[in-house]
């Protein structure tokens, strides 16, 4: 039974630049404020900084993790990146069940730096597996 | 024809659609390098949503410039059903908000993902913000 106050699971991982450049391939986004330190150094950030919807995919598997395929078919998501995420930095993604209401579960998501700095804040919805069940 | 800049398309500027494949191959690239462990347990017909927005990413880079010093201030996302690797898509990528508030840009832009038979299956909102005067 899923309930108000239950937490999503935690989804840690450590950045670094390779991790950054492989994405920026994959994705085909290779703003030098990714993948060029010497560029990203006269940039406001001072440093290249991970791309938004590579953090938020952490967020994504921690969702998996707790919903399975019901994030997948129906899953609802609405976050703020409110920081950027920098090579050696260990995020976690996680969030907390809460609302339970008609088979629908509202959580607080959000993604963490290891200083405890939220980098991304947000809700998501997903209806609930009936495996899990619901009231 | 010289690519546009974000920043100078109009709202309600629809970008040609955009049909694509969910290749297999370039899905597990993804998962690999998004480190997701989770999606895959679910079986090989399994694909994340944010694969299909990271692909609709792809393209609109290929179509328009994104303004220099460009970050992503926000993201929503909603699924209709679950995507599958292989699976033929059409995307559509809308200018849903262009607007200058102090010295930043926002820009909006919604991105709609479609079975062939018109069937909606995704849809989300990125929100970038852009220096003024940067890029142009």
């Amino acid at each position: 039974m899923i309930e108000p106050g239950e937490p999503l699971p935690a989804v840690t991982k450590t950045l670094d630049q390779g991790k950054i450049n492989r994405y920026a391939e994959v994705s085909g986004d290779g703003n030098p404020l990714h993948t060029d330190p010497e560029f990203a150094s006269r940039t406001p950030f001072g440093g290249t900084i991970a791309h938004g919807l590579l953090v938020l995919a952490y967020l994504s598997e921690s969702l998996t993790l707790a919903f399975g395929r019901a994030w997948l078919e129906g899953g609802k998501l609405k976050v703020r990146f409110r920081a950027p995420a920098r090579p050696g930095d260990t995020v976690t993604a996680g969030g907390t069940v809460t609302e339970v209401r008609e088979g629908l579960a509202r959580c607080q998501v959000e993604v963490r730096n290891q200083k405890g700095e939220a980098l991304i804040l947000g809700e998501a919805e997903v209806l609930i597996p009936l495996e899990r069940g619901y009231g | 024809m010289t690519t546009p800049s974000l920043d100078e398309l109009p709202v309600g500027y629809r970008f040609p659609k955009v049909p694509f494949r969910l290749d297999v191959e370039w899905v597990r690239d993804y998962l690999e390098a998004v480190e997701d462990k989770a999606t895959p347990s679910l079986g090989k017909d399994a694909a994340p949503p944010l694969a299909a927005l990271v692909m609709m990413v792809r393209r609109l880079l290929e179509l328009a410039r994104l303004p220099e010093g460009s970050v992503h201030l926000g993201q929503e996302l909603q699924c209709h059903r679950a995507l599958h690797p292989g699976e033929e898509l059409i995307g559509e990528l809308i200018i849903t908000g262009n607007s200058v508030r102090q010295s930043w840009r926002f820009l909006q832009v919604d991105v709609v993902v479609r079975a062939p038979q018109g069937e909606e299956v995704m849809k989300a909102r990125a929100t970038i913000l852009s220096p003024v005067g940067q890029g142009q």
